[in-house]
C-alpha cells in the first residue's frame, strides 16, 4: 500500500467570473515523482500556489501530511518545500546566508542540515559567493536546497527547467531522481514540455483549461500495467498463445509486432513461454508513446510556448 | 524564539545592503557639516548676560507698544518670562557653539532620519515582491502576520539605531569642536504661564523620544501604503510629502473647517516641541489628546496593513 503524502480534492479557484482551476483531484504518494503537465495558462501555477497557501482556495481541499492547508496552514507547510516559478533568492546575500535566512524560519533545522543540502545540490564550492554571481542552473539548485532544508515529505516545483540549458536540465533531473530515491521524498513537478517531464516522472497528470484531463503512468512499477512490444518471427502465434495462457494481457497486432498490456513481473514469464514454444524473440520494448500522442492530441500539438 | 530569528533576518537584509551604510554616512557627514556651520556662524557669548538684558528690555517695550494681536503679546510675554528667569538664576541659553547647544541643535537631524526610515519602511514589503522572494517567505510554517510584524519592528529598530548614533555622534563632535565651552546644563521652557527649569539631559531624552514617536507613526503610514500598493515609490513619496508638506495641507483644510485638522495625525506630531516651545502650542489640544490621536492612527495604519497582507493572494 503506497502512503499518500498530499491529497488534493475538488480544488477550484475562481476570480470573479473566471474559473482558473476546476475540481482538480489527485494524490501524491510517498517517494514518487509526479509530473504536472499542461500548456501555459492551463492553471498549473495557480494549483501549486493554492497547494502552498500562497493563494486562497475557492472550493475544495488540499491536505498535506494530514493537515488542511486552509485551516492548519502552518502545520501543513512544515511538510512541504517549494519553488514557485523562478528560483529568486536574495542576490546581495551569499548562497549560505540565503540558506541561513530560511533556516531561521523553521523551528529546528540544525546547522548540519545546511551542509547536507548544499552537498545534495552540489554547491559546496560556490556557497560562500553572492547569489548575483550564480548562473541560472546554480540558482535553481540553491532553490532546491532551500526547499529541502526542513526535510519535507514533498517538494513542489513549478517549471524548474525553465531557462535551463540541456546540460542544466540533465543535472536537475539526476538531482531530483537521486532525491526521490535517497530521501524518499515525493516530488510534484510542473512543466509545459512533455519531453522534460517524461524523463523524470513516475506518473504524469495532465491539466488543460483548468481541468485534469488525464493521468498516466510513465515509469513502470511492478504492480502497474505497461505497454510492451514483442518483435518475433511469428506474431500470429504469439497472439494466440497470449490469448490462451495470459488472458489478463491485452494483446494486439501492430505492424509485425505484438503490443501487450501487462504487468512488469509478467514479462519474464511470457518470454519464457514464448521461447519454450520455439518462437524467436528479437526484441522486447516498453512503449511510452501513448502519453506523447495523448498530450499532443489534448494540446493541439502546441507544446512549445 | 522564532520571533527573534525573524527580526535577525529582516535586520540582516537591511544592513547587508549599501543603502544602510550610505544613510549612515550621510548622517555622519551632516552632523559634521552642522558643527562647521555652528562654528562659523556662532557668536561670541562671553557677555551673554548683557545681551540678554538688552533683549529683555526690547521685549518689554515691544509688549508695551503692541496693541494688536493678543496671541503675539502672549508669545512675547512668555519669551520675556524666560529671559528674566535666565537673568535671575544665571542660566545661559543653549548656544549652538557649545557642546550642549550643539547636541540640542543636531536633534533637528532627526528629520533626515525620518526620511531614511520612511524609505526603508516604504520598501521593506514591496521590495520582496519585486525581488520575487515574497513567496519564499510565505511558504514557511509561520503566520503571515509574524513576518509582517518582524519587518515593521526591524525598521523601527534601525530608526532607533540611527537616532542613537546621531545623539552620540553629536555629543562626540560637540566635544571635539567646542570642548572648551560645555554650555548650559539647564533647559528652560514656558508652559501654562510657568517657567519650567529642567536638566538639559531630561530635555534631550524627551526631544529624542518625541522624534521617535513621529518616526514610528510616519513609518507606519509608509509601511501601510507599501503593503497596500506593493509600490515603494508611491509609499515613500506620499509619506515624505505629508511629513514635510503637512502644514500646507492643514492650512488648506482649516480654511474650510477649523475642527478637522486637530484630528489629523500630522497635526499632532512633534509632541514635545508643540507643547514646550513658547508660542508654538496649539490652542485647544493637550499632549494627551495628541498622543491619543497618534496612537489611534498608528493602530489603524498597522491594522489595515496586516488585514490586507493576511488575505492577499500572492501571484506575481
Amino acid at each position: 500500500m503506497t502512503e499518500t503524502v498530499v491529497q488534493v480534492k475538488d480544488l477550484t479557484k475562481r476570480i470573479g467570473q473566471k474559473t482558473l482551476v476546476e475540481n482538480i483531484t489527485f494524490n501524491i504518494h510517498k517517494g514518487e515523482i509526479l509530473g504536472f503537465l499542461g500548456p501555459n495558462g492551463a492553471g498549473k501555477t495557480t494549483t501549486m500556489r493554492m497547494m502552498l497557501g500562497l493563494t486562497s482556495i475557492t472550493k475544495g481541499e488540499v491536505i498535506i501530511g494530514g493537515h488542511n492547508i486552509k485551516t492548519e496552514k502552518e502545520h501543513a507547510l512544515e511538510h512541504v518545500g517549494g519553488i514557485v516559478e523562478n528560483p529568486e533568492m536574495y542576490k546581495f546575500l551569499s548562497g549560505l546566508d540565503n540558506l541561513k535566512h530560511f533556516q531561521r524560519m523553521y523551528k529546528d533545522v540544525p546547522d548540519s542540515r545546511i551542509d547536507e543540502v548544499v552537498e545534495v545540490v552540489k554547491l559546496q564550492d560556490a556557497i560562500k559567493n553572492k547569489v548575483k554571481t550564480y548562473s541560472l542552473g546554480m540558482r535553481q539548485r540553491l532553490g532546491i536546497a532551500q526547499a529541502l532544508l526542513h526535510a519535507p515529505d514533498v517538494l513542489i516545483l513549478d517549471e524548474p527547467t525553465n531557462g535551463l540549458d540541456p546540460s542544466g536540465i540533465r543535472e536537475l533531473r539526476d538531482n531530483l531522481r537521486e532525491l526521490a530515491e535517497r530521501e524518499g521524498i515525493a516530488i510534484f513537478i510542473s512543466s509545459h514540455l512533455l519531453s522534460e517531464i517524461e524523463m523524470i516522472c513516475d506518473r504524469v497528470i495532465i491539466i488543460q483549461k483548468g481541468k485534469l484531463t488525464d493521468s498516466q503512468e510513465v515509469r513502470e512499477t511492478n504492480t502497474e500495467k505497461m505497454m510492451v512490444a514483442w518483435e518475433t518471427d511469428n506474431a500470429q502465434a504469439v497472439l494466440q498463445l497470449l490469448k490462451e495462457n495470459f488472458s489478463s494481457a491485452e494483446a494486439q497486432l501492430e505492424k509485425d509486432r505484438v503490443v501487450v498490456g501487462v504487468r512488469k513481473e509478467a514479462i519474464p514469464d511470457i518470454n519464457a513461454r514464448l521461447v519454450r514454444e520455439g518462437i524467436k524473440v528479437y526484441s522486447i520494448e516498453p512503449i511510452r508513446k501513448s502519453l506523447e500522442e495523448r498530450f499532443l492530441e489534448l494540446t493541439g500539438g502546441n507544446q512549445t510556448k | 524564539m522564532r520571533g527573534i530569528h525573524l527580526l535577525q533576518n529582516e535586520i540582516s537584509k537591511i544592513y547587508k545592503r549599501k543603502t544602510f551604510w550610505i544613510m549612515l554616512g550621510i548622517l555622519v557627514a551632516v552632523t559634521l557639516l552642522w558643527a562647521i556651520i555652528a562654528m562659523k556662524t556662532g557668536s561670541d557669548h562671553q557677555n551673554w548676560q548683557q545681551s540678554l538684558q538688552a533683549q529683555s528690555q526690547a521685549e518689554q517695550s515691544e509688549i508695551a507698544k503692541s496693541d494688536g494681536d493678543p496671541e503675539q503679546v502672549m508669545d512675547l510675554k512668555q519669551q520675556n518670562a524666560i529671559t528674566k528667569y535666565r537673568l535671575e538664576h544665571s542660566i545661559k541659553p543653549l548656544y549652538s557653539n557649545t557642546v550642549m547647544g550643539f547636541v540640542d541643535s543636531s536633534a533637528g537631524i532627526a528629520s533626515i532620519i525620518s526620511i531614511f526610515i520612511v524609505i526603508l519602511g516604504g520598501s521593506i514589503v514591496s521590495q520582496e515582491y519585486s525581488w520575487g522572494t515574497m513567496k519564499l517567505l510565505l511558504i514557511r510554517p509561520l503566520h503571515r502576520w509574524k513576518i509582517l510584524l518582524s519587518k515593521f519592528v526591524s525598521v523601527i529598530i534601525i530608526g532607533i539605531f540611527y537616532l542613537l548614533i546621531t545623539f552620540i555622534l553629536s555629543f562626540i563632535i560637540g566635544l571635539i569642536f567646542f570642548g572648551k565651552d560645555f554650555g548650559a546644563t539647564r533647559f528652560l521652557y514656558e508652559h501654562h504661564n510657568m517657567v519650567h527649569d529642567v536638566s538639559v539631559f531630561w530635555h534631550f531624552l524627551q526631544l529624542y523620544a518625541s522624534n521617535l514617536v513621529d518616526l514610528i507613526v510616519i513609518t507606519a503610514f509608509a509601511f501601510m501604503l507599501s503593503t497596500l500598493f506593493k509600490s515603494n515609490a508611491l509609499a515613500i513619496a506620499l509619506s515624505i510629502a505629508i511629513y514635510f508638506g503637512g502644514s500646507l495641507i492643514l492650512g488648506i483644510i482649516s480654511a474650510f473647517n477649523q475642527q478637522i485638522p486637530k484630528y489629523l495625525f500630522f497635526f499632532n506630531m512633534d509632541l514635545y516641541g508643540q507643547y514646550t516651545n513658547a508660542g508654538a502650542s496649539p490652542v485647544d489640544t493637550t499632549v494627551g489628546f495628541s498622543a491619543c490621536v497618534l496612537a489611534v492612527y498608528f493602530i489603524l495604519f498597522l491594522l489595515i496593513a496586516f488585514l490586507v497582507f493576511e488575505k492577499r493572494d500572492v501571484a506575481e
